[in-house]
């Protein structure tokens, strides 16, 4: 797969304003063909990505897909097996060069916070500052970041869950690495405070500047966070993009269906439209111009309306309070989902489906 | 919660009733008789099963232990001890067990079986079988003509780092005790300084010095007569020889194996019996045999392969003294500075 | 780490406490009231011991230093690298624990002395070892035997600790040895403090070893005494009690109160790939094997083969004693981990003043030499009114086993006890009705890994044991530890050596099958 240049739209003018005076010189990221092999396996194959300094990418896939072990190898946990990394202009990992963890100044928050238990939160942040001058007025510094000034003598076994991610940021932070790993950070807390803190996360990284790379599986949290999302599966970087480029230019029908909820169809095509089930649909081609007249496209359930009367049933209906979902089987016994804003309709109530939105992403079947 | 209290406060109150001993009841209730044998099972219980079989009388699976540590059971056990006869490895042992007044009065006809020297003044045990003392040496490194005939002979230069005791052991200290009431605590005191500055080597326990002379290691030791024999037995390839040292050397003597009876047995007449057995044909010739040690019976021959020792001419261990005199034979083996 | 303020603990737990703390109080309280009614002074006999006194404390001293080296660095190998066939090795490493004392020294002296597999081997090369006796072969031979009490406890709490410490660590400017001194060694810290506390204990009370290698300590003096002169022998013994509450209560002191993390999730930790140091590692493990296992094994074995040739050895005696032995050993394991985890859960989860008094006489009383404990019990059980039908029983046995014992669980079950998080007992509390489901669901799986370790050394140190088991088994019951001795006692080396073997087999299947298998199966849920 070839490199993609992951523009920031904000970086240049815009970034000089809202850059936290921390003596943060963030860097930009390059891999190259990364492939990791363990015993044997291929965990990730030939992921490439350029990410331009102080942009904050999601590594988004499901569990096992090899995000986690690029993360690791970008941290010099891991080492590639072909393929090479670059911080800024400096080589960190390729056939010939494996630069350890110590040594490449990246910043890294784990899972589970991975507080050191036997030290206080201060030396906890204090940790990666051995050597500087006036470290313990940098970690009250980066602590005040994090909201967590004051803490500094508590003991991470006093902490609740969010707190301890907060001072694991603090103390990636405080030596001013070039880059910020985060590994599903938020996944082992509570619901609630999962996006109080996820909130406060992202304002900071912004802030800072600093070039990060989110690895998580929720792809709420791919899109919240990332500037920028680079979608894997099976060890493949199967797609790079803005969250709303990502939505709605899938690169493949099972990127549309990860990013979201979509609906796939199966059809013809006619003209410029392709004509499926619900009707004939405004299709735009992803990938190469079509050889067949076989198509298959992805609706998302936001594009459908119900209207009273018809010749499909509602089978099954999801309040969610802000809107509703209406499994809807048609005529031609397929299934599809529908959202809407309003609870008007119940199972067994006999609907028309349909399309209200611009085009549809399509497929040579 | 009180109950809970008061039962703990019980425990270390009925420690202390322990400590203060207890007292039973003695009677001849008959029934199996129960033996504590300092003696391997290996060694005695194809004995216990021939009397079984012979007299129909019930012996219980004996408490097999190093014969010390027996001594201190019983010792513990006072009134409550199960065991009617005690069979003892060391003379050491039976003392302590006199002292502590715990061993019966032994009938006249079982004593009458053997050699006065070889059974207490005051009745209390009476010898079973007998190990000497001698000299083991390395057929390779020893010649014949070199041996020594008296103990006091290895504080010559020419046997300087050459000969094993083991001091720490039961029976060197049973012989420096012997030996002491033989020449005097003076002439003991110089021989063991002497064996020091000879560079004397020192092992754990007998069996030890017999395999370092075997293999070499040490040219000759002081050691109980039979590991030598089980030694060649376990590998005909062993270089260790017994050689006695003259008979009236206090390096001759003979160490008596021994049983009593304990005066809480309830069951003193079979117990009685099994004694009278072990003093009895089979028995005998069985130590003599298969331990190759001394049977001690009157009219029972030792085994061909072994020299005879009589003793009425060398000199034997008195039980009864032991007790008395083994915390200062300890101190001089000691103040000589060997580990006692 | 959250702590139960103000809770007060069910009222069971502190009879349970009390009846324990008098248990173990047992054969000190013994000791003293025999000292003190034989007229013994425990002054004068300091003032005469001071010498063998003075060599226990630097022997013990240098050995849980040793032992601490070797068990720890060997933890780490087999636990957190790629060192091929490490499972292997996990079992073999802890099979020097499992020779009586004796028996091992005795093996390895035979095997050093001319004539042995280890003469001849060096002979080929021209080296005459030299004649093993003294405090360097004893300070070698014990360490040799003693770090699986290391190893047990800081391998268990490595399979605890999460890597990414170590990993967040490296990514703030450390090297691998700094991770590991900076972040992991603190994680390690109790587990390393209580093994060596039970190292050192251990070598206090040992005899059968420094017997044969003729080092003269404390307890020489209380065995070459125990007759001839008790008051000296009992003041002697008290002599060392005093000495182990004052190390127990010393570590106490210096370890604090630990902190662990805490952690609900299971995982599987990073294996640290050794590279080019592989082979220096296997080097290391395979020399603490040779000299661990291997030696002593190769003696029993010549011996054995000698007797196998000569047609002199009886297997089918041993199978009753290996039955018994198994059985003995497993039933005192699991009686010990159930009697201490309650008082773990005291001392952990209450932090109880008294508790962590109790605590540390269960420590201490692995200091008490088993003859000590057995001759207390005799004495408890034929002279307290109501309790006389426990002597001369299994109970009784099982009991004294506890108490010589009970202080290789305790260490592990506050390690236990502590791997539960609070807070993780209160939202399962919310959940779960019964405090039965509970335990069994939650609390267990999480303290199985510290439990199964602290039982499999007593599981370990019991099928060993010698002296209680001589004097307090039904008469009878045989062990393999005491056909072992029997047969050594006889001088027939062909007995010793098939018994050995048998020893060493049976432990090793036991360790794999009730202690290893088990908590790898937790790790890699």
């Amino acid at each position: 797969m070839l490199g993609r240049v992951l523009t920031n739209p904000l970086a240049g003018s815009a970034r000089a304003g809202r850059t936290l005076n921390t003596g943060h010189t963030t860097a930009g990221l390059w891999l190259s063909e990364a492939s990791v092999h363990i015993g044997g396996n291929p965990i990730v194959e030939s992921a490439s990505l350029d990410i331009t300094p102080g942009t904050i990418v999601s590594l988004l896939g499901p569990s096992g897909c090899g995000k986690t072990t690029l993360l690791r190898s970008i941290a010099g946990l891991q080492r590639l097996s072909s393929g090479s990394i670059t911080v800024g202009d400096v080589v960190i990992a390729s056939d010939s060069v494996h630069l350890p963890p110590e040594q490449r100044r990246v910043g890294m928050v784990f899972q589970d916070g991975a507080l050191f238990p036997h030290l206080s939160v201060a030396d906890n942040v204090s940790f990666g500052l051995r050597g500087w001058a006036g470290s313990s007025d940098r970690a009250n510094e980066v602590l005040a970041l994090v909201d967590m000034a004051g803490f500094g003598d508590r003991m991470p076994g006093t902490l609740s869950g969010g707190q301890r991610q907060r001072v694991a940021l603090a103390r990636a932070l405080a030596p001013q690495p070039s880059v910020l790993l985060l590994d599903e950070p938020f996944s082992a807390l509570d619901a609630g405070l999962r996006l109080q803190v996820r909130r406060d996360v992202k304002k900071l990284i912004t802030q800072i500047g600093i070039t990060t790379i989110v690895v998580t599986h929720d792809q709420e949290e791919a899109f919240a966070l990332g500037e920028q999302v680079a979608v894997m599966s099976q060890g493949a970087i199967h797609q790079v993009g803005a969250p709303n480029d990502l939505y709605e230019n899938p690169a493949s029908p099972w990127v549309a269906t990860f990013v979201g909820e979509g609906i796939g169809l199966a059809g013809s095509f006619e003209g410029g439209y392709v004509s499926t089930a619900i009707g004939s649909l405004p299709a735009r081609w992803v990938s190469a111009s079509p050889k067949t007249a076989g198509a298959s496209v992805i609706v998302r359930p936001e594009q459908l309306v119900l209207t009273a009367g018809g010749s499909a049933e509602v089978t099954d209906v999801e309040y969610y309070g802000h809107d509703v979902r209406y499994d809807v089987t048609l005529r031609d016994q397929s299934n599809v989902s529908v959202r809407s804003l309003s609870p008007e309709f119940k199972v067994g109530d006999r609907v028309d489906v349909n399309f209200v939105g611009t085009s549809v992403p399509a497929w040579p079947a | 919660m009180q109950l809970r209290k008061a039962s703990a406060l019980l425990i270390p109150m009925a420690l202390l009733a322990a400590a203060c001993g207890g007292d039973a009841e003695t009677a001849d209730g008959g029934g199996p008789v129960v033996v504590y044998s300092g003696r391997s099972e290996e060694l005695i219980q194809p004995i216990l099963d021939d009397f079984e079989a012979e007299t129909g009388i019930e012996v219980s699976a004996p408490r097999y232990g190093g014969s010390d540590e027996l001594a201190l059971l019983l010792d513990e056990e006072g009134g409550s001890t199960p065991a009617d006869v005690f069979i003892s490895q060391s003379p050491g042992a039976v003392g302590f067990l006199e002292e502590q007044g715990v061993l019966a009065e032994l009938p006249d006809n079982v004593l009458a079986l053997v050699d006065e020297a070889v059974r207490d003044d005051d009745k209390r045990w009476v010898g079973i079988s007998g190990r000497q003392r001698v000299l083991v040496y390395n057929t390779d490194q020893v010649e014949p003509t070199e041996l020594p005939s008296s103990i006091f002979d290895l504080t010559d230069p020419q046997w300087k780092g050459r000969i094993g005791i083991a001091p720490g052991n039961g029976s060197f200290q049973d012989f420096v005790s012997l030996m002491r009431t033989q020449v005097g605590d003076d002439v003991v005191a110089e021989w063991l300084d002497g064996l020091v500055a000879n560079d004397v080597q020192t092992y754990a326990k007998n069996s030890a010095i017999v395999a370092a002379v075997g293999r070499g290691e040490v040219d000759a030791g002081l050691v109980n007569h039979y590991y030598n024999y089980r030694a060649i037995d376990e590998d005909p390839n062993h270089k260790g020889l017994n050689h006695q040292l003259a008979v009236d050397d206090p390096g001759s003597v003979l160490i008596v194996t021994g049983a009593a009876i304990l005066s809480e047995s309830d069951n003193k007449t079979n117990a009685e019996k099994l004694v009278e057995y072990l003093l009895g044909e089979s028995a005998q010739r069985y130590f003599a045999d298969e331990t190759f040690e001394y049977p001690l019976a009157n009219g029972v021959e030792p085994s061909r392969d072994i020299p005879a020792a009589p003793f009425a001419e060398v000199g034997t261990v008195d039980f009864g003294d032991l007790g008395d005199s083994l915390a200062s034979t300890r101190e001089l083996i000691e103040s000589a500075g060997l580990e006692g | 780490m959250a702590v139960s303020h103000g809770r007060v603990p069910p009222r069971w737990m502190f009879g349970h406490a009390i009846v324990l703390a008098a248990a173990f109080l047992l054969p000190g309280l013994f000791v003293l009231i025999r000292t003190v009614g034989l007229g013994g002074d425990l002054v004068e006999t300091l003032g005469d011991s001071l010498g063998p006194l003075g060599r226990t404390i630097l022997l013990s001293t240098t050995v849980s230093v040793s032992a601490v080296v070797v068990g720890t660095g060997l933890a780490w190998l087999l636990v957190r690298t790629d060192l091929p066939g490490r499972r292997v090795l996990r079992v073999l490493v802890v099979l020097p624990l499992v020779l009586p004392s004796f028996v091992g020294a005795a093996a390895f002296l035979a095997a050093v002395a001319p004539g042995g597999p280890v003469h001849s081997v060096l002979g080929v090369i021209g080296v005459v070892p030299p004649r093993l006796s003294g405090l360097l072969p004893s300070w070698q031979i014990l360490t040799l035997f003693t770090y699986p009490y290391v190893f047990l406890p800081v391998a268990a709490r490595l399979l605890a600790i999460p890597p990414s410490l170590e990993e967040s660590a490296r990514l703030l400017g450390r090297t691998g040895r700094q991770a590991f001194f900076e972040v992991t060694l603190p994680q390690l810290r109790s587990a390393i403090l209580s093994g060596g506390l039970l190292v050192f204990l251990y070598t206090v009370s040992e005899f059968g070893a420094v017997q044969l290698l003729r080092y003269d300590t404390l307890t020489r003096v209380i065995y070459s005494s125990r007759l001839s002169d008790r008051p000296t022998s009992f003041a002697s013994a008290s002599i060392l009690i005093l000495l182990a509450v004052i190390v127990v209560l010393v570590e106490r002191n210096v370890r604090g109160s630990a902190r662990v993390n805490e952690r609900s999730e299971r995982f599987t930790p990073a294996s640290q790939p050794l590279g080019r140091w592989r082979a220096a590692a296997f080097g290391a493990v395979g020399v603490v094997i040779l000299f661990g296992v291997a030696v002593p094994v190769s003696s029993l074995t010549v011996w054995a083969w000698r007797g196998i040739v000569g047609g002199r050895v009886n297997f089918s005696r041993l199978v009753m004693p290996a039955i018994n032995t198994a059985f003995v050993g497993t039933l005192t394991a699991a009686v010990a981990v159930a009697v201490i985890v309650p008082l773990a859960v005291l001392v952990v989860r209450y932090r109880l003043r008294s508790s962590s008094a109790i605590s540390a006489v269960v420590i201490a009383g692995f200091a008490v030499p088993g003859l000590v404990i057995a001759l207390s019990l005799v004495s408890f059980a034929v002279n307290t009114p109501g309790v006389g039908w426990i002597y001369q029983t299994l109970p009784l046995l099982i009991v004294a086993y506890v108490i010589h014992f009970g202080a290789q669980a305790m260490g592990a079950a506050e390690d236990a006890v502590r791997a539960v998080p609070d807070k993780l007992r209160e939202s399962s509390q919310l959940l779960e009705s019964s405090a039965l489901v509970r335990a069994r669901r939650v609390d267990a799986p999480l303290m199985r890994p510290s439990l199964l370790s602290g039982g499999g050394l007593v599981l370990l140190s019991t099928i060993k044991e010698l002296p209680a088991t001589l004097l307090l088994a039904p008469i009878g019951f045989r062990t393999l530890a005491t056909e072992v001795w029997g047969s050594y006692e006889d001088g027939r080396f062909a007995q010793v050596g098939v018994g050995g073997l048998v020893l060493i087999s049976l432990s090793a299947v036991l360790t794999w099958f009730l202690v290893l298998k088990r908590s790898e199966a937790v790790v890699a849920a």
